[in-house]
C-alpha cells in the first residue's frame, strides 16, 4: 500500500505537562572535606552536563543542593535546564540528623507544590554523601526518616568515603545498603547518578528502585 | 458500523534487544466493536507478554458476553468486572507455567465494547478512555492516581478488586479513543482533569466514514505515535486504538 502524505503534527496538539523527579543532594561540607570539595564542585557540574545531554531528563530531573556543615539549602529545586551547580565551600561539623531532617522536609514542601500546581512527579531521591560520622543527634532523625521510607515517601541513598561511619550509614539507608566511594570519585559518582536518573520505569507503588552496580566508583558495603 | 484504527510505538526508554512493553487488540463481534490497550510495567521483566495475554483475554471475553447480549449498555457491572478477574487469573496461571512471578507480567487493562446503542468500558490502573459525548470529549475513568507518574495499580495485583472501573452506559458514543499512560499526560489536562480537545478533533479528523479497520489512519497514528511531538515530551511506550461510528 502507498503510504499517505502526513502533514507535520502540529505542536499544540499534544500538552507540555510537566513530570518532576525531586533531587536533593545532600552533601556533607564539614571541615574535613576541604581536601576534596572541588571534586565535588567538579562532580556537581558534571552531573548538570551529563544530564543536560537527555532532553528529558533535563526538563525532568529537579535538583536542590544542601550542604551540612551547617544545614544550609545552597541550592533550591529546579530543573537541570535552569540550574548553575553551586561552588560548594568546607568547614564545620557534621550535622546529619539536621540535615535528613531538612532534607525531608524539603521534600514534603515541594510535592505539596507539586499538587496545588497538578504537577505529576515521581519518587523523591535524597543522596547523601559524607565522608565521615555526625556530630548531632543523628539516631533522632532515625524514626522520621524510616518512616517516611516506608511509606513509599521517598528513596535515599547513602554514599562514604572510607573515612565514613558505615555502622551509621547502615542504620540511615536500611534497607538499601550504603555504597563506599574509591578514591575520592566524586565526578564518577555524579555521572552514575545522571544516568541513573534517566530511565524512569513503570513500577507499582510499593516498589523500590533497582540501581546497577556502582561499578568503578563505589562499592556496596552490605 | 465502525471504523477504527490503531499503533504503538516502543519509547526511548528501552534498548534495542527490548520490546514495545503495550499491547492493544480490536476486534468486531456482530456490531459490537470491541477494544483494549494494555500497558505492561516497565520494571517487570514480562509485561509485554502480560499486557498481550490481558488484551487477548479481554477481547475474548467481550466478544462470548456478545454473543449472549449483543447490546453490551445491559451487561451487567459484574460480568465487566470478573473479566478482570479472568485476565489476572489467566496471567497468573501463564506465570506459573513459565516459573516465574505474577509481578513479572504486571499490566494494565483500559477496555471497552461499542453497540449500535449501549456500550461498556472497563479500566484497570491508568491509561483512559475519551469518548465524544453530547457534550464533548469525555474521560470515562479518569486515571487513577497513585502518588507517583510513573506508578500504577496492574491488573496482576494483590488488590486489584480496589481498582477495577466498569461502566454501562445506554448510549453508544460516535467516536472513542483508548491510550496507554505514555501519552496520557500529552493529552489530558492534569489539573482540570479533562480532555485536551485538540488532540481528539486531530484524531478523529482522521478516521475516514468507510467501515471497517483503516490502514491509513493505521500509518497516520503510528506516525503520530514516532513524532518528534510525542518522543520529545515521553519516553514511555505509547499505544492508541481510536473507534469512530460511520454509517
Amino acid at each position: 500500500m502507498e503510504r499517505p502524505e502526513i502533514e507535520p503534527f502540529e505542536e499544540d496538539m499534544f500538552l507540555n505537562t510537566e513530570r518532576r523527579c525531586p533531587v536533593i543532594i545532600l552533601q556533607d561540607t564539614s571541615a574535613s572535606m576541604r581536601g576534596w570539595i572541588h571534586q565535588v564542585n567538579a562532580g556537581l557540574e558534571d552531573l548538570k552536563e551529563d544530564l543536560s545531554q537527555d532532553a528529558l531528563a533535563s526538563q525532568r530531573v529537579e535538583i536542590a543542593v544542601v550542604s551540612f556543615g551547617p544545614v544550609q539549602l545552597v541550592q533550591d529545586f529546579v530543573t537541570v535546564d535552569q540550574w548553575l551547580p553551586p561552588a560548594l565551600t568546607a568547614s564545620g561539623s557534621t550535622p546529619m540528623g539536621e540535615a535528613l531532617l531538612f532534607a525531608v522536609e524539603q521534600l514534603r514542601l515541594r510535592k505539596r507544590a507539586y499538587r496545588e500546581a497538578g504537577i505529576p512527579y515521581y519518587r523523591p531521591w535524597i543522596w547523601l554523601v559524607t565522608d565521615g560520622a555526625p556530630t548531632d543527634d543523628w539516631r533522632g532523625a532515625l524514626d522520621t526518616v524510616h518512616a517516611e521510607r516506608r511509606r513509599g515517601g521517598l528513596e535515599l541513598f547513602t554514599i562514604g568515603t572510607d573515612q565514613a561511619d558505615f555502622g551509621v550509614l547502615k542504620e540511615i539507608s536500611d534497607p538499601r545498603p550504603p555504597v563506599r566511594l574509591r578514591q575520592a570519585k566524586y565526578r564518577e559518582m555524579f555521572v552514575w547518578l545522571s544516568q541513573s536518573l534517566k530511565p524512569v520505569s513503570k513500577a507499582d507503588p510499593g516498589s523500590q528502585v533497582d540501581l546497577g552496580d556502582p561499578g568503578s566508583w563505589g562499592e556496596v558495603k552490605t | 458500523m465502525w471504523t477504527w484504527a490503531g499503533a504503538k510505538n516502543k519509547g526511548g526508554i528501552h534498548g534495542e534487544d527490548e520490546e514495545c512493553q503495550d499491547a492493544l487488540t480490536v476486534r468486531k463481534a456482530g456490531q459490537v466493536l470491541i477494544a483494549c490497550v494494555s500497558d505492561g510495567a516497565g520494571s517487570a521483566e514480562c509485561s509485554h507478554i502480560g499486557a498481550d495475554l490481558a488484551c487477548t483475554v479481554v477481547a475474548e471475553n467481550f466478544e462470548a458476553m456478545a454473543e449472549i447480549e449483543p447490546d453490551p449498555g445491559l451487561w451487567q457491572m459484574s460480568e465487566l468486572r470478573a473479566v478482570a478477574n479472568r485476565a489476572a487469573e489467566s496471567i497468573k496461571l501463564h506465570a506459573e507455567s513459565e516459573g516465574n512471578p505474577v509481578s513479572a507480567y504486571h499490566a494494565t487493562i483500559v477496555a471497552c465494547a461499542l453497540g449500535p446503542i449501549g456500550s461498556a468500558y472497563l479500566q484497570v490502573g491508568d491509561g483512559a478512555i475519551v469518548t465524544e459525548e453530547k457534550e464533548g470529549f469525555e474521560v470515562r475513568f479518569w486515571p487513577e492516581q497513585t502518588e507517583y507518574a510513573n506508578t500504577s495499580h496492574f491488573v496482576t495485583g494483590p488488590d486489584v478488586e480496589n481498582h477495577i472501573e466498569a461502566f454501562v452506559s445506554k448510549t453508544s458514543p460516535g467516536f472513542a479513543c483508548l491510550f496507554s499512560d505514555g501519552i496520557q499526560y500529552l493529552v489530558l489536562h492534569q489539573k482540570e482533569q479533562r480532555p485536551h480537545d485538540k488532540f481528539f478533533e486531530r484524531v478523529k479528523a482522521q478516521m475516514p466514514e468507510r467501515p471497517g479497520v483503516s490502514p491509513t489512519a493505521d500509518m497516520w497514528l503510528q506516525a503520530m505515535l514516532q513524532s518528534d511531538q510525542v518522543c520529545k515530551r515521553t519516553d514511555d511506550d505509547t499505544a492508541i486504538v481510536v473507534i469512530k461510528r460511520v454509517a
